[in-house]
Formats: structure tokens, C-alpha cells, sequence
């Protein structure tokens, strides 16, 4: 009896350790990351376990208390929505920017009434709107993302506190209403007994400062980044696994770097074959698409409008995968000038 | 008692003198208008160039989340010489900007001590007018320590701090609360009203032949914007040949000939993200708006 107590003595503290660890993510993907599909990230929403949309928390009153906490500058449905938006940035997606969407959501009619002069939106009407509607009608977007805070608490519990989150996101097309992506995650972060207290004060001391605001921040924000890494290509297991496009060469028709008028600028790629291949001219002529007319072999031209100006300008081009990975490389067959 | 008011006092002058420093022009009015253009970092040669520029890419979206129209960074890289950018009065004629941003980044520090680390990034945000004038300007060192070193009260947490230090994502997490700081400090827009109204449109497209057999396509639409045609996944630049009036000139035929890879658009865009499209049919060797 004694030495089964002793073994159990033992097991716990690994088991709390466990469990204060656990967290789960889930996703579903039935698109390419890698198309610059725009993509508007609606005002997120703060649900019950019925799933009804209900305001979000105030914070805690331990965030008054500026030695253990600070209180949070927006509530969790805006922060979780400015973190979605910096992490989706780093992505291949065509993001609307954040005012933009409210801008356009406040003049269609999604203001809340009465709502003040930071006219807030009336999510819970916003979310019955047809996704196709919404982007056709009010904000010229191929998809919208959807974000609902399920879960967003900080409890304590003497010798623990404990933070939580649960949060879903979902995109959906605006061609035919159908979720392209979407991510549920949950997971907790503690401070107490389960993070090895090593005296009787800390023991006491660590819960408290274990409610400190940053705390349920970071959760957040590791939470959000773990949920997206299907649609930010560089941390995709199939994207690390693959080599990125190369380009073994590459060359224009331009002699003596003279463009001349009314003829067009002949650009070849020789590089890894079915990729998306463009060219761009210093700063003006941005991405002409080229066409693959053999393995690998890539062919392009530019024919220059009246109004075109160019002086010493480099020819770049660039190889682009499924991914959304780009290799570019400079021609070194010269800079180009249009001559009239 | 008095040794409590003391202790209270020096308590309080620590606490300050972590917080973030914030000053002010005198006639600063304490707004800030809606649109502004962020312009590239300074930085001391000691910082690294990566690390400045997930500073700059961090700041631009957390501007953008605050509620300001940041202006693309492309048309301000191609205007701007140097980060001083002394062209900014074109750029606020041009776009109607009135407010410019920068960060200064004065150091990034990472010191690893094995049982421990201290990482910090010091630096400042400055809101100028286009005659250069600073009308607001935020100062802070972000910091962060951890490992067993700063965790005696917590042997696992220390473990797991120092692991995850270990990685690049430290960085990117150090950088992302320091900037979160400084536009923390920074006063929301003046007006939540925009000009970002959607006013945008595309009234019509026409196409012809060249002589060389490449199609020629312009499009009717807002003027003063910049205008994409998408092919193939490609979004490609029009011209703006007259006010109103964008062109380019390409191998139709060759883009839109698979039905399977043709997504095919036009689009105007301000230079605040904003955009109107239209999508293109391509029926019996011809294109329209759908």
C-alpha cells in the first residue's frame, strides 16, 4: 500500500505536466494556398456553447494590477482577428486590408445600430449573409474568413491558474458557397503545481503571476500560427519535403539592350518544367506571363505601349511552384532601353 | 509608513521606466489621419537586415489593424531614394497623404547563457508630416528573459522557455510584441470614414489586333489607379495610357485557350488595397467582361 502510494506519488506530477500540455488542432484544406485568391477576413465572433454570438469578456480585475498583468488594449475577437490578419500576410493570399472590410461592412448596412463612433458590426447578422453576396455585392473578394472565439478563459485555482482558448476559423468561396479551409483548435497554457514550483513562496507566487494577460496572448497567437500552417507555404510539411523551383537560365532578344520601336521583347526561361513562369522589367512592367512551350523551356514577350519609358531596366524572371515558392533571378543578358 | 511611500515611489519609477516613451509636437492635434505611408526602416548597420525587415512587415500589418490606409509599399520604394524619402510631397499630392511613419531600429540583441537568455530590441516609431515636421514619436525597448536563469520559481517552465528560444521563432515573437507595443501608444485614426468607398469601377474593355498578331487590351475604369489583367495566375500591370484608360498588349490565345487554367480578370486598385474586378470570357477567340 505504502509503495503504490509512493509510485503514485511519482506518476502525478507527469500526468498534470501531460495533461496542462494537451492541445488540439485539426484543419481541412480543399484549395491551393499558393493562388492569390482574395481573401476578406470578416469581423470575428465571440460564441456560447449553442453556438449563438454573444459579446466578448471585459478582462480580469488581476489586469488592473500592473505588476502581475496588463489589460488587454482590444477584446479577444479583435485581437484574435489582427493576429489572423499578420499571420495570413505572410501567406500567398491577396488579403482586403482590415479597414477596407470594416469600411465597406459599415456603408452595406452591417453597422450595428446605435453603435457608436467606433461603429461596430453587427457580426451576428453579418455571419447569416451569403458569403457569394457578400463578396459580389460589398467587398470584391473571391473568399470570406470566418472567426469564432469558442473558448477564451483565464481561471485559478489556489496553486494553478489556467489558460484556455478554442478557436474556429473557416473560409468560404464566393463562387459556390463552399468551405475551402477550415481549423479548430483548443489548447491551455498553466502556471502553478503542474510547472515544477521550486519553494513553498513560489508555489503560492507563480499562479498569481501565472494570470498575467501576455500569457493567454501568446496562447493565442501560437494557437492561431499552428492553425494556419496549411495555408503559410513555408512551414507545410509537403512544401519542406519538395525542393523550390530553379531556374537554370535565362535570357532576352535585346541587342545591345535596345528596344526598339514596335518590336516586342523576346524572354526565355530554361528551368524545372510546370511551374508558372513571368518576366518583369525594372519598375514598371511588373509579371508578364509566360507560356511553357516545352518541358522546362519558357517563352515570353513584352511589347512595349507608345507610352512605355524605359532606361537601363533589368529584366527579372521568376519562377513560381504550386506553393506559392518564387525563384527569380536577374537576366544577365543586359539591361534593356526603349528607343523611339 | 514612510519607509512603505518609499518603497511605493521607487516601485512605481521602475515600472515607468519600462513602459514605452511617447512625445509629442506642441501642436500635434491627437489625431492622425486615416491614410499614411510607411516608410523603410532606418537602422544601424549592426541590425540585421532580415531582422529590420520582419520589423517593417510586422509594423505594416499592425498598422493596417489599428485602421489606418497604409499605402503600398511598392509605390513608396519606387518614389522614395533613401528612408528620409525627401520626394514625400510627391507621394502626398499624389495619393493624398498627409502622415508618414517610420521605425528606428537602434539595436536587436539575443544573449544566450545556457541556462538562461535575455533578448531585446530597442528602437522608436516616428509619425512626420510630408514637410518632415515630427508630429508624434514612441519610444521603447522590448525585452524578454527566461530559462531556468529567470524561471527559479518554475524548473519546467524554464525548460520549456529556454527550448523554444532556441528556435528562430523567438525572434519573430520578440519583434512582433515590440511593435504591437509602439502601436499600442499610437492614437487610433481620426476618422473611421474613407475614402475606400468601393467608388471604384470598370466600365468597359475593347481589344485589337496588332500588327504582330498580339491582342491589345484596355480597359475604361477610375483613373489615377493601377490596373492588373490576371492570366494564367499572373496578375500582370496595365498601363494607364489616358486618365482613365489602362492597356497592355499579350498573347490572348496562349492564356486562355485551357478552360481549366484560365482565370481571367481585370482589376483597378488604389494604392490602399482596395479594388474593384471583373472577370473575362474568353468565347470563339474573343474576350469580354463578364
Amino acid at each position: 500500500m505504502k509503495r503504490e502510494r509512493c509510485v503514485l506519488l511519482r506518476i502525478l506530477p507527469l500526468v498534470l505536466i501531460l495533461l496542462s500540455c494537451s492541445g488540439t488542432f485539426k484543419h481541412n484544406l480543399e484549395f491551393n494556398p499558393g493562388e492569390p485568391i482574395r481573401v476578406a477576413i470578416l469581423p470575428f465572433a465571440r460564441v456560447n456553447e449553442q453556438g449563438e454570438v454573444i459579446s466578448a469578456d471585459g478582462g480580469l480585475l488581476i489586469d488592473e494590477v500592473g505588476v502581475v498583468s496588463s489589460k488587454p488594449s482590444d477584446d479577444p475577437n479583435k485581437f484574435v482577428r489582427k493576429i489572423v490578419n499578420t499571420e495570413l500576410s505572410k501567406s500567398s493570399l491577396d488579403l482586403i486590408p482590415p479597414a477596407v472590410v470594416d469600411s465597406h461592412l459599415v456603408h452595406n448596412g452591417y453597422a450595428l445600430k446605435n453603435g457608436g463612433e467606433d461603429f461596430p458590426i453587427d457580426v451576428a447578422n453579418l455571419y447569416k449573409a451569403s458569403p457569394k453576396e457578400l463578396c459580389s455585392r460589398v467587398l470584391q473578394c473571391d473568399a470570406v474568413l470566418y472567426g469564432k472565439i469558442h473558448r477564451w478563459d483565464r481561471s485559478y485555482y489556489g496553486l494553478q491558474s489556467n489558460h484556455a482558448v478554442r478557436i474556429e476559423l473557416k473560409m468560404v468561396s464566393a463562387k459556390d458557397n463552399r468551405a475551402i479551409f477550415s481549423a479548430e483548435a483548443e489548447d491551455s497554457e498553466g502556471r502553478g503545481i503542474t510547472k515544477g514550483p521550486t519553494g513553498f513562496s513560489s508555489l503560492v507566487v507563480e499562479p498569481i503571476r501565472g494570470l498575467d494577460s501576455d500569457i493567454i496572448a501568446e496562447l493565442a497567437r501560437d494557437t492561431v500560427k499552428k492553425m494556419l500552417t496549411p495555408l503559410v507555404s513555408p512551414t507545410r510539411p509537403e512544401v519542406v519535403s519538395s525542393p523550390p523551383p530553379a531556374i537554370m537560365g535565362a535570357a532576352h532578344d535585346a541587342l545591345n539592350g535596345v528596344i526598339s520601336k514596335g518590336s516586342p521583347l523576346t524572354v526565355v526561361i530554361f528551368g524545372v518544367p510546370k511551374k508558372t513562369a513571368s518576366f518583369s522589367i525594372g519598375s514598371s512592367i511588373e509579371n508578364i506571363p509566360m507560356v511553357e512551350i516545352d518541358a522546362g523551356h519558357y517563352y515570353g514577350e513584352f511589347h512595349p505601349l507608345p507610352t512605355d519609358s524605359l532606361q537601363d531596366a533589368t529584366v527579372r524572371v521568376s519562377l513560381t511552384d504550386k506553393f506559392g515558392r518564387t525563384t527569380t533571378q536577374d537576366v544577365n543578358t543586359g539591361s534593356v532601353t526603349i528607343v523611339r | 509608513m514612510s519607509k512603505f511611500k518609499i518603497l511605493l515611489s521607487i516601485s512605481i519609477i521602475l515600472i515607468s521606466a519600462c513602459a514605452p516613451k511617447v512625445r509629442v509636437a506642441k501642436d500635434f492635434s491627437g489625431a492622425i489621419s486615416p491614410s499614411l505611408a510607411l516608410l523603410p526602416a532606418s537602422h544601424t548597420s549592426l541590425a540585421a537586415r532580415e531582422r529590420v525587415a520582419l520589423i517593417q512587415q510586422e509594423l505594416s500589418s499592425e498598422l493596417r489593424n489599428k485602421g489606418f490606409f497604409v499605402l503600398d509599399s511598392k509605390v513608396v520604394e519606387r518614389t522614395c531614394s533613401n528612408p528620409e524619402c525627401p520626394e514625400r510631397q510627391q507621394l502626398a499630392k499624389k495619393h493624398g497623404i498627409d502622415t508618414f511613419a517610420q521605425v528606428q531600429v537602434d539595436s536587436i540583441a539575443r544573449n544566450n547563457f545556457l541556462a538562461g537568455y535575455y533578448n531585446s530590441i530597442r528602437g522608436l516609431l516616428r509619425f512626420s508630416s510630408k514637410d518632415d515636421r515630427e508630429l508624434l514619436r514612441v519610444e521603447h525597448a522590448e525585452s524578454e528573459r527566461g530559462g531556468l536563469l529567470f524561471n527559479t520559481g518554475q524548473i519546467v517552465q524554464g525548460i520549456i522557455s529556454q527550448v523554444k528560444n532556441s528556435g528562430d521563432e523567438a525572434y519573430g515573437t520578440l519583434a512582433s510584441k515590440f511593435v504591437r507595443t509602439l502601436v499600442n501608444q499610437v492614437p487610433p485614426p481620426s476618422s473611421q470614414s474613407t475614402t475606400e468607398n468601393g467608388e471604384f469601377q470598370i466600365s468597359s474593355l475593347r481589344t485589337e489586333k496588332t500588327p504582330l498578331g498580339a491582342d491589345k487590351v484596355c480597359i475604361r475604369g477610375t483613373p489615377n489607379l493601377s490596373a492588373y489583367i490576371t492570366l494564367h495566375r499572373t496578375r500582370t500591370n496595365l498601363r494607364e495610357v489616358t486618365p482613365g484608360e489602362y492597356c497592355g498588349i499579350y498573347r490572348l490565345g496562349d492564356f486562355l485557350k485551357d478552360e481549366s487554367q484560365s482565370r481571367a480578370s481585370v482589376e483597378v486598385r488604389s494604392p490602399f488595397g482596395d479594388s474593384t474586378r471583373k472577370e473575362l470570357v474568353y468565347e470563339k477567340g474573343k474576350v469580354r467582361l463578364a
